[in-house]
């Protein structure tokens, strides 16, 4: 594993990677186990984040370092020296964000709050599982921000476009149809846009299978 | 005195309906009634906080309503930037992070849907809704209303309804065990406010804007002759319980294959059945995943790819695709 993969990595996991370096981040993936080790350690940090119990900032903030503790900062040659002390206040600095993101998120899942009758309501963490659907596991393997679901391949992509869509329509009825379609955008142009949506409907005018209420 | 006593009656008649429009609301059908309203009717500018599974998308949204219909402005605040600006039936859509813009989607309503949830569950078997506490959500005062499945087959949901309006303020989508699936939620809202023509300008600057003219699949004039073609082979063996078929839609893929389209709904949550003959080079989507509230399953059947996509429990897109068959099939038993 090259320093210069690791690099790449983090910026990957920080969404900023390029998309011709993503891809190749994301087939790199595919072939080193060592590389999606490190991969899994950082989604273990994430994990920490999702505990639905009562947190307490600074034993989150501990564990929290001590995982980053154990991940190598990808320097180059020149700047391992600095890394030595840089390390630790990054260490401290990227476990503070973490806690502060964590309060927010309870904030917002905190069951007292959010349900007002229901005492005991876990709060699930609903993270798409690492084995993904079909064979094409490395498109999943992407940052755990709105850009997750965009990985999805073309084909489930465009079945999720259709989906959004109806969703909209008179009979199948949803607060917000197309609020997927909005944090999942259409992959980039060329070979891997969607295919126009031009449906030859055929509604169903007979009576449904089972009672209708 | 006289018209002082007018400006009091005035300012008496005022109180009440602003105050009565909350205590008035007696059951959760009457709230549902009026949240539809309120989101379809309703000036409104806030921040909307969207977590489903490890997600979180932070969106910003303005909201117009007056004679000429419904004008949006949506903004996401994180990851990509990106912004989506209705006026009526016309949807412009601007990515500022990419090079070319491919947005095929027919999007249909707003941000928010004016579901009409007290004719779509009011009287559905399969739900339960009922009124439940009070909460401040955004710094208003909500009234909760659960709408509770009577079984595994579906999600529940909760709404949080602004007092004296009746607008959806923050919902969650709930499993069968309580677990939270999805959640929305305004952390800022101005209610009934002015939206100036200039808040529903685009505020990103990119040549890669798309404008598209909105087609509703309601709105598709569907003929008496199209009518007569139901040319699909495919039907959902076991139907969950209330959920019924309301469209079968067939079209072509890119690489010119046939692709079904059945789409089932209990009036509240929708499924999605895809059915693509598996071919050279196709790759077949098979097993689970979840993203929030969304479920997928797919799996290979004599040749053929069949996945179905849903806001509902595993188990019943399992249910769904594991029985679909074509109809030959069904005539040969």
């Amino acid at each position: 594993m090259s320093e210069k993969q690791l690099e790449n990595l983090y910026t990957f996991m920080d969404d900023s990677l390029g998309e011709h370096e993503s891809r190749f981040v994301l087939k790199s993936l595919d072939h080193d186990a060592r590389l999606r080790a490190r991969w899994r350690r950082f989604h273990h940090c994430r994990t920490v984040l999702h505990e639905p119990c009562p947190v307490d900032a600074s034993s989150l903030a501990q564990r929290i370092s001590v995982l980053l503790d154990d991940e190598p900062l990808p320097v180059s040659q020149q700047g391992r020296q600095a890394a030595r002390w840089l390390k630790p206040m990054a260490g401290m600095a990227v476990a503070a964000s973490v806690v502060l993101g964590a309060f927010a998120w309870l904030q917002l899942s905190q069951p007292h709050s959010a349900l007002p009758t229901g005492s005991q309501t876990e709060i699930v963490d609903s993270a798409p599982p690492i084995d993904p659907i079909g064979p094409t596991s490395s498109a999943l393997f992407r940052p755990a921000t709105a850009a997750t679901s965009a990985a999805w391949e073309p084909k489930l992509q465009n079945y999720l476009m259709r989906h959004s869509q109806v969703s909209g329509s008179s009979q199948a009825r949803n607060l917000m149809p197309y609020v997927h379609v909005i944090s999942t955008p259409p992959t980039t142009g060329g070979d891997q846009a969607l295919e126009p949506v031009n449906e030859n409907l055929l509604p169903v005018k007979s009576e449904p299978n089972s009672p209708r209420p | 005195m006289r018209r002082l006593t007018t400006l009091l009656i005035g300012h008496l008649a005022l109180l009440a309906t602003s105050v009565g429009s909350a205590t008035d609301r007696s059951t959760a059908s009457e709230w549902l009634d009026d949240m539809a309203t309120a989101i379809s009717s309703l000036n409104y500018h806030g921040t909307v906080v969207i977590a489903r599974g490890a997600d979180i998308d932070v969106l910003e949204v303005f909201h117009k309503s007056n004679d000429g219909g419904r004008r949006e402005k949506i903004i996401t605040l994180n990851g990509a930037a990106r912004e989506i600006i209705r006026n009526g039936d016309s949807v412009r859509c601007i990515f500022a992070d990419r090079s070319s813009v491919s947005i095929n989607a027919q999007i249909t309503e707003g941000l928010f849907q004016a579901v009409p949830y007290n004719r779509v569950v009011g009287s559905n078997p399969h739900y339960l809704i009922q009124t439940l506490d009070t909460d401040r959500v955004a710094g208003f005062d909500t009234q909760v209303i659960e709408i509770k499945p009577r079984d595994g087959l579906r999600f529940g949901q909760k709404l949080w309804l602004e007092r004296d309006t009746g607008m959806l303020l923050k919902m969650v989508t709930l499993d069968e065990s309580g677990g939270i699936r999805e959640q929305m939620s305004f952390t800022q809202i101005d209610l009934g406010g002015a939206i100036s023509e200039r808040d529903l300008l685009p505020t990103l600057t990119s040549p890669t804007s798309v404008e598209l003219e909105i087609t509703s699949l309601d709105r598709v004039d569907i003929s008496e002759e199209t009518q007569k073609y139901n040319l699909s082979e495919w039907r959902v063996g076991t139907m969950p319980a209330g959920f019924f078929m309301v469209r079968q839609a067939s079209s072509e893929t890119r690489e010119n294959r046939n692709l079904e389209h059945l789409v089932l709904t209990d009036g509240l949550a929708s499924v999605s059945v895809y059915i693509e003959a598996i071919e050279n080079g196709s790759r077949p989507i098979t097993g689970h995943k979840e993203l929030g509230g969304l479920h997928v399953y797919g799996q290979r059947k004599d040749g053929y790819n069949i996945t179905a996509i849903g806001e509902v429990p595993r188990k019943t897109l399992e249910m769904v695709v594991s029985s679909v068959q074509r109809s030959s099939a069904v005539a040969d038993h």
